[in-house]
Order: C-alpha cells, then sequence, then structure tokens
C-alpha cells in the first residue's frame, strides 16, 4: 500500500468506524451552513427587492411659470449631460391635469379659467445611481439652476430603504463571521474526538517515524469532508425547498451557480483549518 | 560521530521532582553491535530509550543518532531517524484493534517500500517468525509472547538499522523466553545494531554482546 492510498483509507476508516459521531458531525456543521443559506437567500431576496421599488424612483423637477419654453429646452438639455440620468419627460401644465384626472377621477380645476398647474419635468435614473447620496447631490445641483422652484423624490424613504438594505447585509456579515467560527470550533472539537479514540495509533506511528503530515492529511480530509458535505447538503436542502415553498408577492432569489461554488470552497476550506487545528496538539 | 549508531555524550537529566536520573551518561553503541544495558526498576532504561528516540530532551548534553542532533523540538528530523529505528516494548507497542499484518504494514509504508515487495515481505517475516497463522488476528488478542515476537518482526520488516528492545523477557513464561532470547541471539549474529534493555540480565544472554549496568546516573 502507498502512502497516499493508506491515507486516504485511514480518512476513509475515521469516518466509517464511527457512523454515529459522524452523522452528528455532519448534521451540527449541516445546520449551521443551512442557517447561513437562509440567511443569505433572505439578504439575496431583500436586495431584490430593494432594486426593484428602487428602480422606480424618479425626480420630478417643478419649473418657474416665468420662463418660456426655449429656457425648458436649454435646462432639459443641462440636465441631460448630468450623470445617471436615463431619461427626461417634459410635463405640460395639460399634461399634470390630465395626470390628475386619472388619479382622482374628476377634473378639480373645471372652475379654473387657467390651469393653475406647475410644468415639470421627471427625470429617471440609470439603476447603478439610485442610492441616497447621489440623489442629494443632483438636488443641490438642480436647486441651483434659474428656473428650477421645487424638486419632489421620497429621499426620507430611501434612505430608509438603504439602511435597511444595509442592516440586512451587516446581520448577513457577522452571522458569517460567527458561522465559520462555530463551524471552525466544531471541527476541532470532532476531530480532537476523533484523533483521541485513534490515540494508540497517532502515539506509534508516531515512534514509527511518521511525519506530521502524514500523521494530519487523514484528520484535515475529516474536517473537509465534514464541512463540504455539510455546505452541499444546505445547498440541496435550500434548492428543493424553494420549489416546495412559493410565495405569491415575493420572488426568492437564490445565488448564481458561481457564488454557491465559492460557499462550497470556503466552506471546504473553513473545514481544513478546522480540520488542521483539531489535529494540531497530537503532532 | 561517525562509526556509531548511538551516540549520549554526558547526558544528565532529572525525574519528576528534580530528582537526578542520569548525571554524566556516556554510551556509544557501533554498527551491528549489541548492548545489552541492565539495572534495576526506575534506574533509567525507559528513560534512555526515550532519550533516543526524542521523546525526552537531556536536561544537559547530546545525544547523536546516526550522526544526526536530536532535537526534540524538530518533528520531521525525528520522524526521519524513527523511521530507521525498529522498537520493542516500552513506548513501543502493537496497535491492538488492528491486525498482525496491518501493525506490519506500517513500518514498511513509513520507509517507502514498493508496494510490490511489501505483501512478499510481510509473508516472509511472518513465516520467519512463526506468526503466518496469526496474520489476521488483531493485536490486542495475542498473548504477550505473541507480541512481542510480532514488534521484533516489525522491528525488522523494513530493514530498521537499529533496534531498541526493551525488557523483552517481560511478562512472558520461561518457554516463550528462551524462544524469544533465541530470536534476539539471531538477530544479533545476523549483524543487526540492537540496544536491549532489561532488568534481567541473568535470563538474558546475548553472546558477543557489549553488557552495561545503570548504577547511579551512568553506565558502567
Amino acid at each position: 500500500m502507498n502512502r497516499f492510498r493508506f491515507i486516504l483509507r485511514k480518512f476513509i476508516g475515521n469516518i466509517v468506524s464511527r457512523p454515529m459521531a459522524a452523522l452528528g458531525s455532519l448534521l451540527s456543521l449541516f445546520l449551521l451552513f443551512l442557517l447561513f443559506d437562509l440567511v443569505w437567500i433572505t439578504s439575496m431576496t431583500v436586495n431584490n427587492y430593494y432594486d426593484k421599488i428602487i428602480s422606480e424612483i424618479d425626480i420630478e423637477v417643478f419649473l418657474d411659470d416665468a420662463i418660456p419654453d426655449s429656457t425648458i429646452t436649454i435646462i432639459k438639455d443641462v440636465i441631460g449631460s448630468l450623470d445617471g440620468i436615463e431619461s427626461i419627460d417634459f410635463i405640460s401644465r395639460d399634461d399634470a391635469r390630465r395626470k390628475l384626472n386619472d388619479m382622482i377621477g374628476v377634473d378639480l380645476l373645471e372652475g379654473f379659467e387657467n390651469n393653475p398647474l406647475p410644468r415639470s419635468m421627471i427625470i429617471s435614473f440609470e439603476p447603478d445611481y439610485l442610492n441616497s447620496d447621489n440623489l442629494n447631490t443632483l438636488n443641490r445641483d438642480l436647486q441651483r439652476m434659474a428656473g428650477v422652484t421645487d424638486i419632489y423624490y421620497p429621499s426620507r424613504w430611501l434612505v430608509k430603504a438603504e439602511y435597511t438594505k444595509l442592516i440586512v447585509s451587516e446581520i448577513l456579515i457577522l452571522l458569517g463571521i460567527v458561522i465559520a467560527v462555530a463551524v471552525i470550533l466544531n471541527t476541532i472539537h470532532f476531530i480532537v474526538l476523533s484523533a483521541r479514540t485513534r490515540a494508540e495509533e497517532l502515539v506509534q506511528l508516531r515512534l514509527l517515524g511518521a511525519g506530521p503530515a502524514f500523521l494530519a492529511v487523514p484528520y484535515i480530509f475529516e474536517g473537509v469532508f465534514y464541512a463540504l458535505a455539510a455546505s452541499l447538503g444546505g445547498l440541496v436542502v435550500i434548492l428543493y425547498g424553494v420549489d416546495l415553498f412559493s410565495f405569491r408577492n415575493i420572488d426568492i432569489i437564490l445565488p448564481p451557480t458561481v457564488e454557491w461554488f465559492y460557499f462550497c470552497l470556503a466552506g471546504s476550506l473553513i473545514g481544513l483549518i478546522g480540520g488542521y487545528l483539531g489535529i494540531r496538539r497530537e503532532l | 560521530m561517525s562509526g556509531s549508531i548511538i551516540e549520549l555524550v554526558d547526558v544528565a537529566l532529572s525525574g519528576h521532582g528534580g530528582k537526578k536520573i542520569f548525571a554524566h551518561l556516556n554510551f556509544s553503541l557501533p554498527e551491528s553491535e549489541t548492548a545489552v544495558i541492565s539495572g534495576p526498576t526506575g534506574a533509567g532504561k525507559t528513560q534512555m530509550v526515550k532519550l533516543i528516540i526524542g521523546n525526552l530532551s537531556p536536561d544537559a548534553g547530546s545525544v547523536f543518532i546516526f550522526g544526526k542532533f536530536v532535537k526534540v523540538n524538530k518533528p520531521w528530523q525525528l520522524a526521519g531517524i524513527r523511521k530507521k529505528i525498529g522498537g520493542v516494548g516500552g513506548a513501543f507497542r502493537l496497535i491492538s484493534y488492528q491486525t498482525v499484518y496491518e501493525n506490519l504494514l506500517y513500518p514498511m509504508i513509513l520507509n517507502k517500500k514498493a508496494v510490490s515487495f511489501q505483501k512478499n515481505r510481510i509473508e516472509q517475516i511472518l513465516s520467519r517468525f512463526d506468526l503466518i497463522g496469526r496474520r489476521n488476528e488483531m493485536a490486542g488478542n495475542l498473548s504477550q509472547g505473541e507480541k512481542i515476537e510480532t514488534m521484533l518482526a516489525r522491528a525488522i520488516i523494513a530493514d530498521q538499522p537499529l533496534l531498541l528492545i526493551d525488557e523483552p523477557l517481560a511478562g512472558v513464561d520461561d518457554k516463550m523466553a528462551e524462544r524469544i532470547k533465541r530470536l534476539l541471539v539471531r538477530l544479533s549474529t545476523a549483524g543487526h545494531s540492537m540496544v536491549i534493555l532489561t532488568s534481567n540480565p541473568d535470563r538474558l544472554g546475548i553472546p558477543g554482546s557489549i553488557n552495561l549496568r545503570l548504577e547511579n546516573g551512568g553506565l558502567v
């Protein structure tokens, strides 16, 4: 038997010889990874929902009654040259009246001799540009323009939505760190137990001339196996669960395949670290 | 240090509570020689083995094995040295929950013996030690004599150049003791370098061996 086959046999033997302990280890890591997956998907879904809502945000710029149409064209061109602007729609007084009618269902301005509604422009933005900082900057620029009387956009709502998004992201990061530490500690614990059940063998192998790498590799493989299998298990359950539970109003967003791949890779790396730290004292 | 397989130079060692075990221990084992070191229980025989295999670090002095200065905190170096040592008794034991065959396999794997060679070599050694019928027996189920025989087989299976044998006759009856003694004489005659530690030298006479006694922290 060559050294690689021997190490592989030891690694499999470590798991197979204690099936209940292996299952227990696997399940506890699986639950941790599943918890992370759930928060991850929640975060992705919240982000998607946020992006969807925010894409509907636009700024309405109200224009001075006194400025002529030629000045309006100039203002439109100036605004159009600013960063992040996708489109500008001019709303004439008549358009505004029609919109009001559509919203309320009756013509409130029937008794007026002249249409008192102001002219305005509705500015839409490129998706990447939509955040409160950019919109506040644009708001300040627009307010400095001659002919602009008032600007409206849901600034407070935007700040709250961004704050919510930030909190969800921070929870995900925090939970990710906590889970990574928990997985490492759990893996260390499992590997220490695994090594203790084979203490006699480790002592004799050391005396027979086994080096640290030869002794450690089966246990490091064991750590990687538990973490990889647990992360894959979490992934399978999530993919299966999403099919089972469908929500009417919310699209559940799953991370792209490449991110799942990195997730499993990170899981394996955490298992490797845990495996090494678990066996280190026995070397 | 050339010519000597083991060289202990002015080694001092204290045990728990500062009790002096060795004061100025000097020992040298030339290649292909057998040294029988005797001493009463507590004289430091096992500690001497531990010094040689790098399980203990001396308080003073130096330990050289195969010309290399033994450093306890260098696991890679120790692994290289230990591969060349076949150990029996004391710290060296069989792995009780593995078969005789598996126990014999370890030195072959660690010494990177060719896969094609391993099986034949194990069969050959098992026949030589009259253990062929016990090849698939768990080591824990063997009698004390069989355990010592298996450890002796393990100690030479990968042509390890040095054998460290701690109390080879402990716990065996006279018949088995005689058998083990014959094996040791055969190994000594075959030119194996051996250090045998015993508390009962009268029971273990190896012709042509260097006979030393551990006394007052040194060898006489």
